[in-house]
């Protein structure tokens, strides 16, 4: 094993532990006062025993605060892993997951079905599936407009991506307009929170995103190859075509499964995999895992402080990733000014 | 991992398959979790059973609850809610309000917040604030989602859900709330009045013979007026009041009628709702320059209602229904009013003539002063003819005698 290989384990285990202080943490900060070793006390029995007796603090620790975190942490790898994708993908380091539209597309989805009253009791989980399929549908919109006889050019998806993104804002912000009693419930929605999940919805995205993180990693030697350009990619044997679909593939998905549970929640696909570069380097074996983390890191600390800066109330996610995103951008365009960017 | 074809395609499916596979099984697993899955649905509100020790409801969503009885420790989550259990003397039980409304602005409010926790910022329920509660009882209202009822149910709280369309929905869900915590006998009475007026407004209502054109808005600014759409309590009323709202076909459910949009309209009535944005109907003439050319300015039939912050569902909205009935249908309830007038020739002022007004109950005369102006005070309210004969011509005007204000015509000869 070379040196490089053991900094990057020590390096993630270093991030591992972080992840699992910050889940301490914010499983004994909330706008109720838990005492803090029951909070740990009630996780550690439900662990072993699975199940343990309801009262005041084990629902706040257990059915409150806990699906927030587990969110956090699977929208936090996703949104991650995706960032690093698509930024390999598109050999762009400015590139964030919602780069085709995703985020314009989940968020018509959303409205449509909420402007329109038809999340009821019985079907709530149908507001999730709008977004999803919303997202997916962007998606597919930029492929189909930006297909050429010669297969898919990055600046033409990019420039796509514009278009339907705006093309849809445009018709969310028009639902919004004609709303009625819906519309503080669905600006509530983009903002992005992680406080209305359940258990169940969890169990709906686990699987398909830990799998999807792993094919990820499986590819790591091609996007590495991809990276380098698409025709030397070509010589050394890669099918680009099928990475690249496969890619942004598996990086929609894993981005629409976020955004369906938590809303739109900006910046972490685009600072973190650029943070955990500059540290463990450009190597996607490196890069993807480290980010993951480093993801689900940023979204259990994000959910910790909307949940307590301005306690009892809570601000929505997505407006502190993206008070984050600020300072992260002129951190940026000041290296950018003093040197070339370095990928 | 090299990419040759037919290996590539295998693992391909077997990917997609994993994937599908994975998908399957999380939504099993949420199908056994959750309640909604197990809840029955209903179309009617009310009592399905009653036992020693629980009783059992459908609320406005369909949803069967269960409730223990009787409930000691109750939040509400709109203050139409607070309202119904504040009127049915549980202000004692009430452990938790929202934070979204100013409860100090309401005419049945009386009480102080003390021992109350606010559990909502806008829109945003706090769950733990909540559960450390330990509520017996969660009234949610139309504005709670979904989503936040059934995370609500998963955290083993008991959710009841008043959401009313209709002035006899409302009736409803004081009956409800009544039966669940106990309080029949003091529901029955709000019930048995409520009942009555909205019965005695919908019967005079057959008898009107049209439907008056009005606006209701609760706030002006420089932009135009803030009124209420089709679907809205709002919009209902005026129906009610035997109304018709002149903002009905805006897409919005809370639109804003610019000014120039408001002179089209031209509406006979403008209520205007002094609630938590109160302002003197007086100075609505400094926002709006052309306020003073519309006929209802002109004729004196702009009203402020009492309280018209008229967004939720709330037993107040009976006396402002009623307040309506009066203005627009003054006739159906024998009321009394005035009018006032001028007869001009030209520019000229005719004075000294006999004006008669023929109301449906009563015929009345009165002369012209010197300035040309008439005026009847307490007569008989409603649509009415006004008959002048002018050097030997007979002139008949449509006029309409205002309840509570002076109304105005012009007579021109």
């Amino acid at each position: 094993m070379n040196a490089k290989f053991k900094s990057w384990i020590l390096l993630n285990v270093v991030l591992l532990i972080i992840l699992f202080f910050s889940v301490i943490l914010s499983l004994s900060i909330g706008p109720v006062k838990v005492p803090f070793w029951d909070s740990l006390y009630y996780l550690w029995n439900v662990m072993i025993h699975k199940s343990v007796e309801k009262n005041v603090y084990s629902i706040i620790i257990l059915d409150i605060r806990l699906p927030s975190i587990v969110l956090a942490i699977l929208v936090g790898i996703s949104l991650s892993s995706s960032g690093v994708t698509m930024q390999n993908i598109f050999k762009n380091p400015l590139i964030d997951p919602y780069i085709l539209g995703l985020s314009a597309g989940s968020a018509f989805g959303a409205a449509l079905v909420v402007t329109e009253g038809l999340v009821t009791y019985t079907n709530f989980i149908l507001l999730p599936i709008a977004a999803f399929l919303g997202g997916i549908t962007a998606v597919l919109l930029v492929l189909a407009l930006s297909y050429t006889s010669s297969g898919f050019e990055s600046k033409n998806m990019i420039f796509a991506g514009l278009a339907v993104g705006y093309l849809f804002s445009a018709m969310v912000t028009f639902l919004m307009y004609i709303s009625g009693p819906h519309l503080e419930e669905l600006i509530y929605w983009l903002l992005g929170s992680f406080s209305n999940v359940i258990w169940g919805e969890i169990d709906i995205i686990t699987f398909p995103i830990l799998i999807s993180v792993m094919l990820l990693f499986i590819l790591s030697k091609e996007f590495n190859l991809i990276a380098t350009g698409d025709e030397l990619a070509k010589a050394s044997g890669v099918n680009v075509k099928a990475i690249t679909y496969t890619g942004i593939g598996l990086s929609t998905l894993l981005t629409a499964l976020a955004v369906s549970m938590s809303g739109i929640i900006g910046f972490v696909g685009l600072m973190i995999p650029h943070i955990m570069r500059r540290i463990v380097g450009s190597d996607y074996r490196y890069l993807l895992p480290s980010s993951a983390l480093g993801g689900a890191i940023l979204l259990v600390i994000s959910d910790t402080i909307a949940r307590t800066i301005l306690s009892p109330s809570e601000i929505p996610v997505g407006v502190i990733t993206s008070f984050m995103g600020v300072p992260f951008f002129i951190y940026l365009y000041r290296k950018s000014i003093n040197k070339e960017v370095v990928v | 991992m090299n990419f040759k074809n037919n290996k590539s395609i295998l693992i391909g499916a077997i990917v997609v398959i994993l994937l599908i596979a994975s998908f399957v099984g999380g939504f099993y697993t949420y199908k056994l979790t959750t309640n909604s899955n197990t809840t029955q649905i209903s179309n009617k509100t009310g009592l399905v059973n009653s036992t020693n020790t629980t009783i059992t409801i459908v609320d406005d969503t369909g949803r069967f609850v269960t409730i223990q009885k009787y409930p000691q420790r109750i939040v509400s989550l709109a203050p139409s809610n607070t309202e119904i259990l504040y009127k049915l003397g549980l202000r004692s039980k009430i452990v938790g309000v929202d934070s979204e409304y100013d409860y100090t602005n309401q005419q049945w409010y009386q009480f102080d917040l003390n021992n109350t926790t606010q559990v909502t910022n806008s829109t945003a329920i706090n769950y733990e604030l909540i559960v450390s509660l330990k509520p017996s009882l969660v009234l949610a209202a139309g504005i709670t989602s979904a989503t936040q009822v059934e995370k609500m149910v998963s955290l083993g709280l008991t959710v009841v859900v008043l959401n009313p369309y209709t002035m006899h929905q409302i009736i409803n869900d004081v009956s409800l709330v009544g039966l669940i915590t106990g309080q029949n006998a003091i529901a029955q009475k709000i019930v048995t009045n409520l009942t009555n007026i909205l019965n005695n407004i919908e019967n005079k209502m057959g008898y009107a013979t049209s439907r008056p054109s009005v606006l209701l808005t609760y706030y002006p600014d420089s932009n135009g007026y803030w009124t209420y759409g089709a679907g809205t309590f709002g919009d209902r009323l005026i129906a009610d009041a035997g109304g018709f709202n002149v903002a009905n076909n805006q897409t919005s459910q809370y639109p804003e009628i610019s000014q120039e949009g408001l002179m089209a309209l031209n509406p006979m009535y403008i209520l205007v709702g002094v609630g938590p944005y109160g302002l003197n109907v007086l100075s609505y003439s400094s926002i709006n320059p052309l306020w003073n050319n519309l006929s209802a300015v002109k004729g004196n039939t702009v009203y402020t209602l009492n309280d018209a912050y008229i967004s939720e569902p709330d037993i107040t909205l009976f006396s402002i229904l009623q307040e309506m009935a009066y203005i627009l249908h003054p006739e159906l309830f024998n009321l009394t009013g005035n009018i006032t007038g001028e007869v001009i020739n030209g520019t000229t002022p005719v004075s000294n003539l006999n004006v008669t007004i023929i109301t449906s109950k009563g015929n009345f005369t009165t002369q012209t002063n010197s300035t040309g102006i008439f005026t009847f005070k307490n007569i008989p309210a409603g649509p009415a003819t006004i008959d002048i004969t002018y050097q030997g011509k007979a002139y008949t005007y449509a006029a309409r005698v205002i309840y509570l204000n002076m109304g105005y015509i012009n007579l021109s000869v």
